[in-house]
């Protein structure tokens, strides 16, 4: 094993070709991550055409580079213009931003970092060490404990709500039917589509973060553009310590980054469920253990760290089912499956016999891809915040038309846009109204998950609901599902937890 | 006011001056003159995608143009198939065309289409599909399998990935009159997975997804669900070899728009046929687990023809549409 | 309940423009609420059973999630208005405005949006951002020559080498 890793190294750091196609991945990651409408998804997606002809290990640390990056890169754009860059980054807007704007981007930008990277070696270590027994556990998981497991994630709601309760629960039912929208995943006929071919295959995540979290927010920014302000976006530093982190800064909030890096873990672990899951549910669970709940949503570094370390832990996590099982945790393993096939690999329990030396290399580049990507934003974001304090005249027209652009580039479609637009206005009316857009997109992005796992478990246990309690890991999701609403209730009850 | 008129009449002059220049230069020069795009009708980097390229890298020096690859996913693999069918019909828009969106989705949805609207210019690819219980499970043969269900009066539960692999169960259901209940997973790995995990019983699910846990003892393979047995998994037997004359294949291809003209499409044809011999895109084939078999344009239309008629009933069968 | 409209009525009429409104939390509640439970109505009983089809399958139908939906967002409708109801005598609650010069702001950047997605496959890429840039930054108040003719032209160009030379998309 040891003698194996040594050697995943040693391919990847005596071989220029290999550091260059992984310093590729990672730059092109960071870069599409950070524009608000291109994804980490989508850098993925179009590198592995060019893959066909790379070497196996070449082209998987790429795609690897590519996804850490990409998944960091999301913040870059949350702190700097408050509108994620990536779905996984929708969780650390609400502080990042704030932070930015208290001319503390640099601060925060480094706190995103060093969360990101602890948080993808730690999911690294895990994977390295005990894939093969967490994929194992994890098929324990079948519909009926998804289905509580949802049911628990829906509580998150709670802490994403703002001040009222129903209006969380309005946010978050509006997000539940939009993810009904599309081909049912049961009886595969269509719902809500009304013909529209472009409906059937349902909504797409980026279509509804880009329209309701990033278009909206600048919709909202731009009030201030009409009280004739033509001021830069985001003041510069107040001061030098704003633009650094401390040891201190990054060490007291260890607790929390060492519980969001086991949430996305296990989440990533978890086929099916994603990033952008586990950032929101790292977040709301640091919330609610937090020593200084208030400070949420108002610029809390905690709060950076918990929705950074959570959603980068998936990246090495999600290879668990994947090289495991043969199951893509999410659509980023899912177009990572193509890519070891076009190289004659499939990835599944035969991996670690038939090609050991490439799921080292891939391991090597996976925790390689960190160290290049600090060197990378160390090296340059303060480009990223340079141009954030550009005047707001030619930030806000520029994110509109790379809005457009990444949601057009989705499917070539214009359909798509126009659906952008509408949750943009619906997003934009949500805010002005004191509803949280955030929990529409925990409705949007649970409905699926919740709705195909309750139905499946209902199919197989021939609508007897006893299913739902019959094993140890739902009874253990029910205690903190219960425990959840008992803790949002308490809390609103004394006022602490509000915002 | 009379500034933007203008402008309004400059921008009209030079859209229809590159509109005519377009045509008349098409019309005088020989097929293909210019680059030809292939509608892929799901996305990138997907089986049917990693594929489609390499057979568009195959067929370009046959047709002596580039051919692009542009991907149209969505709608259960309908998109790209309506994409193809709204571009003109002069044979410079090519798609993929699959099987479940030409002949069983039209029955679930509503799609501007019938396999009839298309002329196709071959087959390339065939889907095998297997049936696997769980290393440990008690059912050695379908006769078990079928046996025990019959002894749960609420039905057995199988796992799979869409359409047309429930359709085996709920043929062998009607003929035996036992009951089997269809769990959809999104992919055929997950279909795979839920039997590993011990969640569902049985599950139907393309070889490429079985084969991994076939070749670790994980799973045990009952029959191939194909027509004829499996190439990877020689000794296993047929449905119909036992007796359930059942099979169900699913298939890759190329086509067009029906309305581009015969000596077009006979180009196309020949070009794609040759391409289909090309060794990189045999390997690729190959990689991705997909056996690769040529049907010609005729047959592949027929096959999809029969399917569409074919599904319509098993869909009502199952209860699933009207 | 006629008077909530009325009162919301005599609001935007007083605000100069047409495009401003100014209306307390109560009022906002009670009419979302209102919004909220004819839309949950609409979807349970126009919506679901046009746009779901009625097929039997194992488990729970195609519209039972749905329905549920739709009852406990009746539910949560009425909440909300009862709770706007017993505020609206409240003093020192809080106020939603919408400033007619901001929304209309607002407005008019969606337009010259939508526009610009009309246009987009009509026109192409190139042509139709430039447009929708220059349209954009001169309208929030961006002035200076040197500033908008890099940024209108250079930025288009730039993204559309990347797409199409780097990332391989086509743009029309």
């Amino acid at each position: 094993m040891l003698d194996l890793m040594l050697n995943g190294f040693a391919t990847i750091l005596f071989s220029p070709t290999n550091l260059m196609y992984l310093f590729a991945g990672v730059t092109l990651g960071i870069l599409m991550g950070s524009i608000p409408g291109l994804t980490a998804t989508m850098a993925i997606a179009l590198i592995v055409p060019l893959t066909y002809y790379m070497e196996p290990v070449q082209s998987l640390i790429m795609l690897m580079g590519a996804f850490n990056g990409g998944t960091f890169g999301g913040s870059i754009s949350a702190i700097l213009i408050g509108t994620p860059g990536t779905p996984a980054a929708a969780a650390t807007v609400a502080d990042g931003f704030k932070l930015g704007l208290a001319g503390k981007a640099g601060k925060a930008i480094k706190m995103a970092l060093m969360a990101s990277i602890t948080g993808c070696l730690f999911s690294c270590i895990v994977l390295i060490l005990v894939a093969e027994p967490v994929a194992r556990y994890a098929l324990k998981f079948g519909p009926a404990e998804y289905t509580v497991l949802m049911v628990f994630s829906l509580t998150i709601n709670g802490s994403a709500a703002g001040k009222s309760i129903i209006k969380g629960l309005i946010g978050g039912s509006l997000g539940l039917l939009f993810g009904m929208v599309g081909l049912d995943p049961i009886a595969s006929i269509p719902r809500f589509t009304f013909d529209q071919p472009i409906l059937s295959s349902g909504i797409d995540l980026v279509v509804m973060l880009i329209g309701s979290l990033a278009f909206s927010e600048v919709l909202v920014q731009i009030e201030a553009v009409a009280k004739g302000k033509v001021k830069a976006h985001m003041p510069p530093p107040q001061s030098p310590d704003d633009e650094r982190l401390s040891f201190k800064e990054y060490w007291t909030n260890i607790r929390t980054i060492v519980r969001s890096a086991f949430i996305g873990c296990g989440i990533g672990a978890l086929p099916g469920l994603g990033p952008t899951l586990a950032a929101y549910v790292g977040y709301d669970i640091a919330k609610r253990n937090s020593k200084h709940p208030e400070e949420f949503g108002q610029g809390s570094l905690e709060g950076v760290a918990a929705a950074e370390t959570a959603n980068n832990a998936v990246c090495g996590a999600n290879l668990i089912p994947l090289l495991a099982l043969g199951v893509p945790g999410d659509t980023v393993a899912a177009i990572m499956i193509g890519a070891f096939m076009v190289q004659g690999l499939t990835p599944g329990p035969m991996i670690f016999r038939e090609a050991p030396e490439v799921v080292a290399g891939l391991y090597a580049g996976l925790i390689l891809s960190n160290l290049l990507l600090a060197v990378l934003v160390l090296a340059f974001y303060r480009v990223f915040t340079k141009v954030s304090q550009l005047e707001t005249t030619i930030i806000f027209p520029a994110v509109f038309m790379f809005c457009t652009i990444g949601v057009y580039a989705l499917n070539q479609n214009v359909s798509d846009l126009w659906l952008m637009m509408l949750f943009a206005v619906l997003g934009y009316i949500m805010v002005k109204l004191d509803y949280s857009p955030a929990t529409m997109m925990i409705g949007f992005i649970l409905s699926p998950l919740f709705e195909v796992n309750l139905r499946q478990a209902l199919i197989i246990s021939s609508n007897n609901p006893s299913i739902f309690f019959s094993t140890p890991i739902t009874w253990f999701f029910w205690v903190i599902t219960i425990y959840s609403i008992f803790t949002i209730t308490r809390s609103r009850r004394k006022g602490k937890l509000v915002v | 006011m009379k500034n933007k008129k203008s402008w309004m009449l400059v921008a009209v002059c030079l859209c229809l001056i590159m509109v005519v220049s377009g045509c008349s230069q098409k019309k005088a020069e020989k097929f293909p003159s210019e680059p030809i795009t292939l509608i892929v009708n799901y996305g990138g980097g997907g089986g049917t995608d990693i594929t489609a390229r390499a057979l568009a890298k195959a067929v370009e020096p046959f047709l002596g143009v580039p051919v692009t690859v542009v991907n149209k996913a969505g709608g259960a693999g309908t998109a790209g198939i309506i994409e193809m069918k709204s571009k003109k019909p002069d044979g410079y828009s090519v798609g993929v065309v699959t099987y479940a969106p030409l002949a069983i989705v039209p029955h679930q949805m509503k799609v501007p289409y019938t396999p009839e609207d298309f002329k196709y210019i071959m087959g390339y690819g065939i889907y095998r599909y297997g049936l696997a219980v769980k290393k440990d499970s008690p059912y050695k043969t379908v006769d078990d399998l079928v046996k025990a269900a019959a002894a749960k009066p609420d039905g057995m539960a199988f796992s799979a990935s869409g359409y047309p692999q429930p359709f085996v169960m709920q043929k062998i259901g009607a003929l035996k009159n036992v009951k089997f209940n269809y769990v959809p997973t999104k992919s055929g790995s997950e279909a795979a997975t839920a039997v590993l995990g011990g969640h569902v019983e049985v599950t139907i699910a393309v070889m490429a997804d079985l084969m991994q846990f076939v070749k670790t003892g994980e799973l045990r393979l009952l029959a191939s669900v194909s027509s004829d047995r499996l190439d990877i998994s020689p000794n296993t037997p047929t449905l119909k070899e036992l007796g359930y004359d059942i099979a169900i294949n699913s298939y890759m291809g190329i086509g067009v728009s029906k309305n581009v003209p015969d000596d077009r499409l006979k180009i196309l044809r020949e070009a794609f046929a040759k391409a289909f011999k090309d060794q990189a895109f045999q390997d690729i084939m190959k990689k991705t687990s997909v056996p690769a078999k040529y049907i010609d344009g005729e047959e592949f239309g027929k096959l999809c023809s029969d399917g569409y008629k074919e599904s319509e009933q098993n869909l009502k069968a199952m209860g699933v549409k009207k | 309940m006629l008077q909530v409209y009325k009162s919301m009525y005599v609001k935007i009429a007083h605000c100069k423009g047409g495009m401003g409104m100014k209306f307390s939390e109560a009022t906002a509640e009670q009419v979302t609420g209102v919004s909220l439970g004819v839309f949950s109505l609409l979807l349970y009983f126009v919506l679901i059973p046009w746009q779901i089809a009625d097929v039997k399958v194992a488990g729970v139908t195609p519209r039972f999630l749905p329905e549920a939906l739709a009852i406990f967002m009746l539910i949560l409708s009425i909440c909300l208005f009862v709770n706007g109801y017993g505020k609206r005598t409240n003093v020192g609650q809080k106020y939603y405005s919408f400033a007619p010069k901001e929304t209309a702001l607002v407005v008019k950047s969606l337009l010259i949006l939508s526009g610009y997605i009309v246009l987009l496959e009509v026109l192409g890429y190139l042509l139709t951002t430039i447009a929708a840039l220059g349209l954009l930054m001169y309208m929030y108040g961006q002035r200076r020559i040197k500033i908008l003719i890099p940024v209108t032209i250079g930025l288009p160009v730039v993204i559309y080498l990347f797409f199409t030379k780097v990332l391989q998309i086509v743009l029309p």
